[in-house]
């Protein structure tokens, strides 16, 4: 890897510090705020009893176990609506007939506020978690589907020319060139997707269920138990800072760039290595 | 010159492998306004040889090839192919190599070049046995791990040819191969392709806007009319192929070039006339 300029170093550190300044002042104002006597503590606890109240928690089991059925839901939202997204962004992207057809209307059903029917599906799902995935897949089912279809439209016409003058049949053409040009496109409605998945199933263990985080959180707000639930809070915004994470890493990893700049450091070090597969 | 110069190149060697016979190609723009693009157009071109089709732009000269590849569907008119009809693309006998985007950016060298192979069903190691030789053919076999952006755009149409000639095809089809590269750039690939064609004995249909490059690389140029696109004039190259690079300084190489030039000249202004002309219509349309 390249080595860093003495510039760059610098400018990362300065943002960092003003990073970390700005969230110890945000949690400096909070504690403040609860100390000060003009909040209750039932609505406003202290960060530091949340941060206690978080540990002493997960020393038991509740907030593992919620924790777990949480990221179970997410994942299993997740990959219906990956694939269910692409397949259908995919198939339709590539006939113009269906995209006319369907384009408006994927575009409408992803504003109006799916929540709606979340109703609807815990009366046909019952309140467990199948209720919760279906929900969550739905949610991150649109922006997938509606980037992928994008994505394929906007595939230059000069590859599909150039794979069909190669004898690409439909699939091939499909999945070999369709795909891999939209993947920018398909990357960033999958990221959406991921996160609207983690706010459904959340959203939909609040409303109705027996399980999960979302679950424990409504349940605390209703007893007024309030470091609890604003332990569960703080859990929250954890795994939602983990997946994050993992979402942000995903963005810089770009395969095709990464080898490029591998090989590029390769030549930069070892022409003879590179010289020698010439042989 | 021969009665029928379009069918009856004098003295080449080899039989008609390609025929065009009265095709047209028409057609519809947004707008919903037709455009005739090919205008019964009648041509033979023979085994080995190498063809050029010059005219101004916007006349219909890569819709022609188009339609010599199966790309297009023509509005009237065959096109054949050692005596068979070619109505979609054929990979085995022809192969193209476009002006740009012709290489897949998300694939290596070696991914783009084995693309057709693969297409075909060709296994792994034989597909990439195949590549690296036609990169190597095209010198180019010590990048086949490099991305087509670590490439330069010569390097790139290189690669393009490379892959044209892994489908092993009678016949090369290609639209402004070097028309995206510097001068300089475009006399060395001239060249390397001229060599290339004499190693592999393909037959080259060659669209350009560049007089230096038909004159240098063909057996036959065309000159194409300005739209509705007809073949107006072909003016044999009397020359020796493999020719080197003495051959562009040549006094055979300036007279050409001038016979052509002035052909097409005429041409030229007449489809600036249409594209205006067009332009204009569209205007008071709207």
């Amino acid at each position: 890897m390249r080595a860093p300029r003495i510039r760059d170093v610098r400018q990362t550190a300065t943002v960092v510090v003003g990073r970390t300044l700005l969230v110890v002042v945000v949690v400096g104002c909070w504690q403040w705020l609860s100390q000060s006597g003009w909040v209750s503590p039932l609505l406003l606890p202290a960060p530091l009893d949340v941060v206690r109240r978080l540990s002493e928690l997960l020393a038991t089991a509740e907030p593992w176990h919620a924790l777990f059925v949480t990221v179970v839901d997410v994942v299993l939202a997740f990959v219906f609506s990956v694939v269910l997204g692409i397949a259908f962004g995919v198939a339709v992207g590539s006939s113009r007939y269906w995209s006319q057809v369907t384009e408006p209307l994927l575009v409408a059903l992803y504003t109006i506020p799916i929540i709606v029917i979340y109703p609807v599906l815990t009366l046909m799902f019952g309140i467990g978690d199948v209720s919760k995935v279906v929900f969550g897949g739905i949610y991150g089912f649109f922006p997938i589907a509606a980037n992928a279809l994008r994505g394929i439209q906007l595939v230059s016409p000069a590859y599909l020319e150039a794979a069909r003058s190669l004898g690409a049949s439909r699939r091939q053409l499909r999945w070999t060139v369709l795909v891999p040009a939209a993947r920018p496109f398909i990357m960033a409605g999958v990221r959406i997707g991921l996160s609207l998945n983690l706010i459904a199933v959340v959203a939909g263990q609040m409303l109705a269920s027996a399980d999960g985080i979302g679950f424990l959180i409504s349940t605390n707000a209703q007893l007024l138990n309030a470091s609890d639930l604003y332990a569960y809070i703080l859990l929250t915004f954890v795994l939602a800072a983990a997946i994050n994470y993992v979402l942000t890493r995903n963005e810089q990893y770009d395969p095709a760039r990464q080898a490029r700049s591998k090989r590029a450091t390769q030549a930069r070090r070892a022409p003879a290595l590179v010289g020698s597969e010439r042989g | 010159m021969p009665e029928d110069p379009t069918r009856s190149p004098a003295g080449r060697p080899g039989s008609e492998i390609l025929t065009a016979s009265g095709v047209s190609v028409s057609f519809q723009t947004a707008a919903g306004a037709r455009i005739d693009a090919v205008d019964a157009v009648d041509l033979g071109i023979h085994e080995g040889e190498f063809v050029s089709i010059i005219g101004p732009s916007g006349c219909g000269k890569s819709t022609l090839l188009r339609a010599f590849g199966g790309l297009t569907r023509l509005s009237s008119g065959t096109v054949t192919l050692d005596g068979e009809r070619v109505v979609r693309p054929q990979p085995d006998k022809i192969a193209f190599v476009f002006q740009d985007y012709t290489l897949f950016p998300w694939r290596t060298v070696l991914a783009n070049t084995v693309m057709g192979l693969q297409f075909r069903g060709v296994g792994r190691r034989e597909r990439e046995e195949t590549a690296r030789h036609f990169l190597q053919l095209v010198g180019l076999d010590w990048c086949a791990g490099s991305f087509p952006a670590e490439l330069s755009g010569g390097m790139q149409q290189r690669v393009a040819i490379a892959r044209a000639l892994t489908m092993n095809p009678s016949v090369l089809l290609m639209d402004e191969p070097f028309g995206a590269l510097d001068e300089q750039t475009r006399t060395l690939l001239g060249s390397e392709l001229a060599r290339i064609v004499e190693e592999t004995g393909k037959t080259v249909v060659f669209v350009t806007h560049s007089l230096a490059e038909a004159v240098f690389l063909s057996d036959r140029v065309l000159v194409m009319s300005a739209r509705p696109g007809q073949i107006k004039d072909v003016v044999e190259v009397p020359a020796q192929r493999p020719r080197d690079e003495s051959f562009l300084t040549s006094e055979v190489f300036d007279r050409l070039r001038r016979r052509i030039f002035s052909s097409l000249i005429e041409e030229v202004h007449r489809q600036a006339a249409v594209n205006e002309e067009y332009r204009r219509a569209g205007t008071s349309d709207s």
